[in-house]
């Protein structure tokens, strides 16, 4: 079997002097959406963090394409494969569309064309030289997401991609993120949203106060749906 | 602003468990107070404890209310300047050219703060150094000041029309006396009602404005106390040293009051007295060899910010509270 | 002889270009401590340090090595811009976490020595250093009497604060520095790697204020507080101009280098404090600066 692209084993997270996540293990494997589900505050966005070394003190491993990520400098990082899309998008907001779009660093070979991103999101091209702080939620999130489909990630970590938006805009991340799995993207995707997720990912995980408690498949769904209810309350 | 040490609760005069140790200290200090003239060169400890009190009133702005100010020779100097010209030009008594002195610091304490105070953090600290280089130029200019010579040979005169200054002991006797009562003044009002709405305002100000409390008011009250005490401790320097020049207005003289808090432990009582006494001690020694000081105090500087952040008096309160 | 306002046309021509020449200064220096300010939050009390380090560098290349002004105006920012590399990776990148209070205690710091080891080597007195051959000399153009050299500091002062303003407004290079002002961690996590990007930061607003010192050595005297007293009225314009925006800071140096220059004509004891009253009025009014966002 071949190598999970993401491994997480038994991942400690501090952010200052708080400790927010226990023993942590998570992974993902080569073309999978793998889902972290889970209430607010429960560590979904601190794993992501950690993932990134946007997280402050960490123990435990962190593997990427088998390449041990902790003791990384921060910058090299996302040149292990890593796309990320933060929660609250991340846009700078006092750049252009463009700006934003081209600002990322290529990481992998099969980043997507300007050319490419455009068609798949023709309201930025339209926007281009706008401030991006004057873009709307929705139109932020795609940003967010285009600029990192440009650098060729392998795996891409979303936090909560659909929070705060429209129901339109909603369905048509959905359709993104489906078109992306069929093209073979591997993802991890955080979310409160558990309706959302449930279309998407391969595998589940749920995770409270910094643990994760549950873990199964598309199979497991039906099994599981008390345990879905209790941490996300659906 | 809790991530940074700048804003230390105050080591002195919390909690009733220390009352032991404060009072055997304060003895202590009052002891050494007494004993100082008799084995130090007088004029020295006298410029010691003016420069103590002009910390001290730096340290409260600073380590209570949490403003860095870079203009509190204006206070200093200007002060000196007044009590100087009142004493030689007008011959009025020390005493009351020693309270004119600290009015006229308060009133350009009120002036300064009122536009400073519109600013937080950096933009504060800077705002007051320009405000005060624009003081400098003015002394510089206004005649009464003499420029570069300065204002030379103020009479010590006759405190009360009694007491005559000239007499080394006598004058050591008032300076003890302004600084006592300046640093009671700086602790009462730390341990005041007043106090603790500083101190509510520099941990939360949202949290204090939302209760009511108008926040620009008071730390505009906090700074005009702490320029009048400034000006205090100025104007008894002039009388000690029986000079005032620009060298009091000048920002280094800022400079120089800021290390004296951050060497001592900003936010202690008695830290920024003992920073005081390191640095004239450090500048006297200096001015001796053709080394300049500045160097010294630069690396001070630095060091003091690198590794060293709580200060001499906050790291002794550190290690006796483990 | 023409007048305007009652005053001469030469005399007022002559402090108009005067003060433009000092504004010249304030735009480059200001320029420096606002990128650095956007970037690191560092207050660099040591700018004014740095300019005198490049006036000093460049007396004491031209004394050594006989190297002519324009070898200077380049060699003297370079070297001045290696010490500021050691500066940030030595001591400044200690503070990038804490109060940007600490930040200008640092550099104050920084300044006291610099300037202190400055007197100790050369005393207190001004070093003579000449003006290029090449620039030497006026033209009378309209009534207008034009000494060539400061119309050539003028003007490079003016391309270099464009062309700074271009850099940062219009480059991919800029993008980083702006997008990293706006969220440092993110932009790291991205793959861009900070910690070089703020180096050359500052390191390069170093330069620029070296290079404003060996502009500034053949008119003011080369000293070792040449920078001191000037740092602190780039901090009234910083204030005044808002550390937001690069174009604001360097609209703001030249214009208040005007006033100062118009000051000096129609009340010549003012011109020294000038620049500090508009910035108490600027503050009365309008606390965030004039092109300042509401900080």
């Amino acid at each position: 079997m071949t190598e999970p692209i993401l491994q997480i084993e038994n991942l400690h997270g501090w952010y200052d002097e708080s400790h927010v996540l226990y023993g942590v293990t998570l992974e993902a494997r080569r073309g999978e959406t793998v889902a972290l589900i889970g209430r607010n505050g429960a560590g979904k966005t601190s794993t992501l963090r950690a993932a990134m070394n946007l997280l402050g003190r960490r123990e435990g491993s962190i593997r990427v394409n088998g390449r041990e990520t902790i003791g990384m400098p921060r910058h090299k990082v996302a040149y292990t494969g890593l796309g990320y899309v933060p929660e609250e998008r991340g846009i700078f907001a006092s750049l252009s569309v463009q700006e934003n779009l081209m600002l990322l660093p290529s990481i992998g070979e099969n980043g997507m064309s300007v050319a490419r991103i455009y068609e798949i999101f023709p309201n930025l091209r339209e926007r281009r030289r706008a401030a991006a702080g004057t873009l709307s939620g929705g139109e932020q999130q795609m940003l967010a997401m285009a600029r990192v489909l440009r650098t060729g990630p392998q795996l891409l970590l979303l936090d909560e991609p659909t929070e705060g938006l429209a129901p339109v805009i909603v369905k048509a991340i959905g359709s993104l993120l489906a078109q992306l799995k069929a093209d073979g993207m591997t993802m991890l995707l955080v979310e409160q949203n558990f309706h959302f997720a449930r279309r998407l990912a391969d595998r589940f995980y749920l995770i409270e106060n910094g643990r994760i408690t549950d873990h199964f498949d598309r199979a497991g769904l039906e099994a599981h749906a008390d345990r879905v209810a209790d941490v996300v309350g659906v | 602003m809790q991530s940074t040490d700048l804003y230390i609760r105050p080591e002195l005069g919390q909690g009733t468990r220390r009352l032991p140790l404060q009072a055997l200290l304060l003895a202590a200090g009052l002891v050494a107070l007494a004993a100082a003239p008799f084995l130090l060169y007088p004029v020295f400890v006298m410029k010691l404890l003016c420069f103590a009190l002009f910390a001290s009133a730096f340290n409260l702005l600073l380590g209570y209310v949490g403003l860095l100010s870079f203009g509190h020779a204006a206070f200093f100097g200007g002060a000196a300047y007044v009590t100087a010209h009142s004493v030689k030009v007008w011959g009025i008594d020390p005493v009351a050219g020693i309270l004119l002195g600290t009015l006229a610091a308060a009133v350009m304490g009120a002036a300064m703060g009122a536009i400073a105070i519109r600013r937080q953090g950096i933009y504060f600290a800077m705002t007051t150094l320009a405000l005060s280089q624009m003081i400098y130029f003015l002394f510089l200019r206004a005649p009464f000041t003499n420029a570069e010579d300065g204002i030379q040979n103020v009479p010590r005169g006759h405190a009360f029309g009694l007491i005559d200054l000239s007499q080394t002991l006598n004058m050591y006797g008032l300076v003890v006396a302004v600084f006592l009562i300046g640093m009671f003044a700086i602790w009462r009002v730390i341990n005041s009602p007043y106090g603790q709405v500083l101190k509510a305002l520099r941990e939360n100000e949202t949290r204090a404005v939302s209760l009511g409390y108008r926040a620009d008011r008071y730390k505009l009250g906090a700074f005009v106390f702490s320029a009048a005490i400034a000006g205090l401790a100025g104007a008894t320097k002039a009388l000690v040293f029986q000079i005032a020049t620009l060298t009091d207005v000048a920002w280094q003289m800022s400079g120089e009051v800021i290390l004296m808090s951050l060497l001592g432990g900003v936010g202690t009582l008695a830290g920024p007295s003992v920073g005081a006494g390191l640095i004239v001690t450090i500048q006297n020694y200096f001015a001796t060899t053709g080394f300049p000081v500045n160097v010294v105090l630069g690396l001070l500087f630095i060091l003091c910010v690198l590794c060293f952040r709580s200060g001499i008096v906050g790291e002794i309160a550190k290690r006796a509270r483990r | 002889m023409t007048e305007l306002f009652g005053i001469p046309m030469p005399v007022l021509s002559g402090q108009i270009l005067l003060g433009l020449f000092n504004g010249a200064f304030y735009a480059l220096l200001s320029l420096g401590l606002a990128v650095i300010f956007g970037l690191l939050r560092v207050i660099n009390f040591a700018h004014g340090a740095l300019y005198m380090m490049g006036a000093f560098i460049a007396f004491l290349l031209g004394q050594w090595l006989g190297l002519p002004f324009w070898a200077l105006l380049v060699v003297a920012p370079i070297l001045v811009g290696v010490f500021a590399v050691a500066m940030e990776k030595l001591l400044l990148r200690h503070v990038y976490g804490l109060d940007p209070l600490y930040g200008l205690l640092l550099t104050f710091g920084v300044a006291l020595v610099i300037e202190g080891m400055a007197q100790y080597m050369f005393g207190v007195a001004g070093k003579p250093f000449s003006q290029p051959q090449a620039l030497s000399g006026v033209s009378m153009i309209g009534g207008m009497i034009l000494p060539h050299y400061r119309v050539f500091v003028i003007v490079v002062a003016l391309i270099t604060c464009l062309g700074t303003w271009a850099l940062i407004e219009r480059t991919r290079l800029g993008a980083f520095l702006r997008a990293a002002t706006e969220n440092r961690p993110l932009v790291e996590a991205f793959g861009v790697n900070v910690p070089v990007l703020l180096t050359a930061t500052y390191a390069f607003s170093a330069l620029l204020a070296g290079f404003a010192g060996v502009m500034g050595a053949p008119v003011f005297q080369v000293s070792a507080f040449m920078g001191s007293n000037l740092i602190i009225i780039v901090f009234a314009v910083v204030v005044i101009g808002g550390m937001g925006s690069i174009g604001g800071a360097i609209a703001s140096g030249f214009l208040l280098g005007l006033c100062e220059g118009l000051t000096k004509v129609v009340y010549p004891e003012a011109a020294n404090i000038v620049v500090f009253a508009i910035m108490a009025v600027v503050l009365f009014f309008r606390p965030s600066g004039l092109f300042g966002k509401a900080a």
